[in-house]
């Protein structure tokens, strides 16, 4: 436990002292304050549906599917790409202990900017009166979200010494368990086949958290996407250095 | 192997590395014991890297196994890390730390006891105070090299494995961790590649050669340089006569003979005793007034490359009778 907290220290002073990460601070607060203001003036002005956080959470999520593979696609790729691996490997610390460092790493990072956007609630609940159960679901929902994009990302970074590779692999794969709800949907696969699709993908998981409520499906399909990937890329550090 | 003997540090057991089909050591076995520097020699691509990879646990062998401390490389790979300073090649460094903060994180991972302390005391061994706060990816290559050095020697290892440690130093660093080299190698145990044969011949009490995969040689250093096939002897002649060079030459034992101005002369000899007796009693008697006699240590260098030669001849011999 001491060696991954060791290990994800160390790689939140990288992810901090890179511009990347002020790129997305202020890519994120900019669309999602963009939309917020939209959100509380057009009821004012012209009516409409009350300010809704999830719709924000939404459109926040949606900017991870790219943001995601670009915060990990380093975090495994350099290592092996400068070599730094050799060293790191070489001190008493494991595969796994790496890859979880890194993760944690990795995710106090996107709780960093998820947290930015906490002010939005916080304003409405300081002038209005919402609801705040669905709220909080929200945020449960969106940091699951992230949890399971990151470790994605994270796979795709121990299988590319080349950052770019990295990226484009991580977002194939997130692309690909996003979209299967769109087969389901569009064509006629079969009720059996359309249930599988639909159960995979990564976004329909993600609605009932913004309807307000927590389901046992739900919170298990994130947990276990990301704890696949996760050791997937432990597994794939280690089988690296048999070649 | 006798890795029960807790004084043997590194034990390398039939290690073998196949990249694809190509072997890059083959059944490569030594040994070494504690307070031993042990030279690992031979031309580039010969496998040393390799070795020195699977020794640190970095890289799996194909076959064999390694150990450190009496730890296997893969099965006690953590324990045996531990007990482990590494300095690869190419110093791999995290270029946005600070030479401190790198220190500090190797140190945690490796749970060093009063670890601020100890990082002064290594940062003021390599000689790095100026720069303790400097990034490392704003320091020149010979002060990388130091905050290697500094980082392998940090837990202060039963083992430390160095590839290449001068490397990229002035001369004046380069003494000075020759020094730091020689020093730790008297209660640790020190493998150590280079391409620098004077290094080795000064800080090393052993040698171990390995050329394409497999070991050449292993022994003392004093054995390695004595195994050269002949040897020379210094010879200054106070007067001496017209034919001395030739009446030298016609000695038993005597290979060469070469006139130098001022009454030196170079004689190549078998390196027995009796042909250096005979040299020195023909001297006196014919009143040569013999002034000095000194036998002309043959340098690592010169064993070396005799060595090489020596493999290159005897692999170009295995070629043609495979073609027969």
């Amino acid at each position: 436990m001491r060696n991954i907290w060791i290990v994800a220290r160390r790689e939140l002073g990288a992810l901090f002292v890179q511009p990347i990460a002020y790129v997305f601070a202020m890519a994120i607060t900019l669309i999602t304050g963009l939309l917020f203001a939209a959100q509380i003036s057009f009821p004012l002005f012209q009516g409409g549906p009350p300010p809704n956080v999830a719709q924000i959470i939404s459109t926040f999520t949606f900017l991870t599917i790219f943001a995601a593979p670009a915060i990990t696609m380093r975090l495994l790729a350099e290592e092996q790409q400068t070599g730094t691996i050799e060293l790191l490997m070489t001190l008493p610390v494991t595969d796994l202990q790496v890859v979880l460092g890194k993760f944690l790493a990795a995710f106090l990072f996107y709780m960093t900017i998820v947290a930015l956007t906490v002010i939005y609630p916080v304003i409405l609940l300081r002038f209005g009166n919402p609801d705040i159960g669905p709220m909080v679901t929200t945020y449960l929902g969106a940091l699951l979200w992230g949890a399971a994009l990151l470790s994605i990302g994270l796979l795709a970074s121990a299988l590319s010494e080349n950052q770019i590779n990295a990226f484009i692999i991580a977002f194939g794969i997130i692309l690909l368990l996003y979209l299967t709800l769109i087969p389901a949907e569009l064509f006629s696969v079969g009720p059996t086949l359309a249930t599988i699709l639909s159960e995979l993908s990564l976004q329909n998981h993600l609605n009932s958290f913004f309807d307000g409520l927590i389901t046992a499906k739900d919170v298990l399909y994130y947990l276990a996407v990301s704890a696949i990937s996760l050791f997937a890329a432990a597994r794939v550090l280690e089988s690296r250095r048999w070649r | 192997m006798d890795e029960q003997n807790g004084d043997v540090m590194i034990a390398a057991d039939e290690l073998t590395k196949r990249y694809g089909n190509f072997p890059a050591i083959e059944s490569i076995s030594f040994t070494c014991r504690r307070g031993e520097i042990v030279g690992f020699l031979g031309p580039n691509g010969a496998g040393k890297t390799t070795t020195m990879r699977i020794l640190t646990g970095y890289m799996p062998p194909s076959s064999g196994a390694a150990y450190i401390a009496g730890y296997n490389t893969l099965t006690e790979s953590l324990q045996a890390r531990q007990q482990l300073g590494y300095l690869p090649e190419t110093v791999p460094l995290y270029p946005e730390m600070s030479v401190e903060g790198y220190l500090a994180f190797a140190g945690q991972l490796r749970r060093v006891p009063n670890l601020w302390e100890r990082i002064d005391e290594v940062i003021a061994a390599v000689d790095l105070e100026a720069r303790a706060g400097s990034y490392i990816g704003q320091l020149s290559k010979g002060l990388r090299q130091r905050v290697g050095l500094a980082q392998a020697m940090l837990h202060d290892p039963e083992v430390l494995i160095l590839d290449e440690p001068t490397i990229g130093l002035d001369p004046r660093q380069v003494v000075e961790v020759r020094e730091l080299i020689k020093e730790l190698g008297q209660r640790h145990t020190i493998l150590l590649s280079t391409h620098i044969l004077s290094e080795v011949e000064q800080l090393c009490d052993r040698v171990i050669m390995i050329i394409d995969g497999r070991i050449w040689d292993d022994r003392s250093m004093a054995e390695f340089v004595g195994s050269a096939a002949g040897s020379e002897l210094r010879l200054q002649l106070a007067a001496p006569s017209r034919d001395t060079g030739r009446v030298l030459s016609s000695l038993v034992g005597v290979t060469e003979v070469t006139v130098q101005p001022e009454g030196f002369y170079r004689v190549g000899f078998d390196g027995s005793d009796s042909t250096r007796a005979a040299i020195a009693s023909t001297a006196v008697n014919a009143s040569w007034g013999l002034l000095e006699l000194t036998v002309e240590k043959p340098s690592l260098e010169t064993v070396f490359l005799e060595r090489l030669r020596e493999a290159e001849f005897s692999q170009t011999l295995a070629a043609v009778e495979e073609e027969e």
